[in-house]
């Protein structure tokens, strides 16, 4: 009788279909063993030593990861401090060289309300507060008005010049 | 022997290759068999099996034994299959032919394939399966495992695999009874 006939009933029980359907080349089981040994001998086990140093490895792999990102993190902190050390120096030294601009506005007021060829006198005399305003030290106010002169226009300069021969005479 | 005496052989002094050679011995076939249950296909079978045996071999210092040997190794080459399947998948996705479609013609034209005609169409019936399922179906239809030990081997849970089990199950029966 036909096999697939015998199939009925709970068709998928049948252990017909539950025979597995394969064949192998000749020999196959008894060579698997030498050919899973070539090959996989090839790969010796790391053993618990092995398996320790891979962990260690990975650690180590880690470590340095760490240590690479920290140096570049280190590094970028370093470049930034230098720059903003830099940058406050310069700051600084703007502030310091910008002392006379940063005075104009005031000099110009005083010049005004004194007239600029009194401007000399105008600071001695000035109120407490403009001195204090003008951030300039004790006396070297007369530097400040100085260089605010010369910088004005050649009308100061050459009133300044004409200042400077009166008390000379 | 049993599964704890080859791993009491693994880990005394040298008997490693000697443990290992019997693991191969006694579960190379049954692995052989689940794979090609899975793959469909003699060539393919044989490298998984290889395959299987390598990354085994290879695990073996790690393996603590919290799950049997038996499970372990079905694990692996389970995964194996299905990462395996997965790269073919990925392989054929420009292909005008289904993948489906080529293992059935791998199927039809296997020198080692032996069946009636109705075996034919139940393999035929299950390449159409998806991979897992086909992997599910395999384990519990022809080698007849119990759900748990499946699920473990899946890293699954035990109703999940019935339930999977009972989609394809039902699937083949009507494919089957549509043909005979």
């Amino acid at each position: 009788m036909d096999k697939e006939r015998k199939i009925n009933g709970d068709f998928l029980e049948n252990r017909l279909l539950k025979e597995l359907p394969y064949t192998l080349p000749d020999g196959y089981f008894s060579s698997l063993e030498e050919r899973v040994r070539e090959r996989t001998f090839g790969h010796k086990p790391d053993g618990k030593w092995g398996a320790l140093f891979r962990s260690f490895k990975a650690a180590a792999a880690l470590a340095a990861s760490f240590l690479i990102v920290f140096g570049l993190g280190y590094g970028a902190i370093k470049l930034t401090q230098n720059k903003l050390a830099k940058s406050s120096e310069l700051a600084s030294i703007s502030k310091d060289s910008t002392s006379v601009f940063e005075n104009e506005a005031i000099l110009d007021s005083l010049a005004a309300k004194y007239g600029p060829q009194n401007l000399y006198f105008a600071m001695t005399n000035a109120a407490e507060e403009d001195i204090e305003i003008l951030e300039i030290e004790d006396d070297s106010y007369i530097e400040a008005v100085q260089e605010y002169l010369i910088l004005k226009s050649d009308s100061y300069t050459s009133l300044l010049a004409d200042e400077f021969d009166d008390d000379n005479k | 022997m049993t599964d704890r005496e080859i791993l009491e052989l693994y880990h005394s002094d040298k008997g490693g290759e000697q443990a290992f050679n019997l693991i191969v011995r006694q579960y190379g076939k049954k692995l052989y068999f689940h794979l090609r249950e899975i793959v469909l296909n003699h060539d393919d079978a044989d490298d998984l099996l290889q395959n299987t045996f390598i990354k085994a071999w290879n695990g073996l210092p790690n393996f603590r034994g919290e799950s049997g040997l038996y499970t372990w190794l079905y694990r692996i080459a389970t995964n194996e299959a299905l990462s395996f399947l997965k790269r073919e998948r990925i392989n054929n996705k420009f292909s005008l032919t289904p993948y489906e479609t080529k293992l059935i013609n791998r199927l039809e034209d296997d020198p080692y394939f032996s069946g009636e005609a109705i075996q034919l169409e139940l393999q035929k019936a299950v390449a159409q399966l998806p991979d897992k399922q086909r992997a599910i179906f395999s384990m519990r239809y022809f080698q007849e495992m119990e759900y748990s030990d499946i699920a473990q081997i899946l890293d699954s849970n035990p109703d999940a695999v019935k339930a999977s089990y009972s989609v394809a199950y039902k699937k083949i029966e009507k494919e089957l009874r549509r043909l005979f």
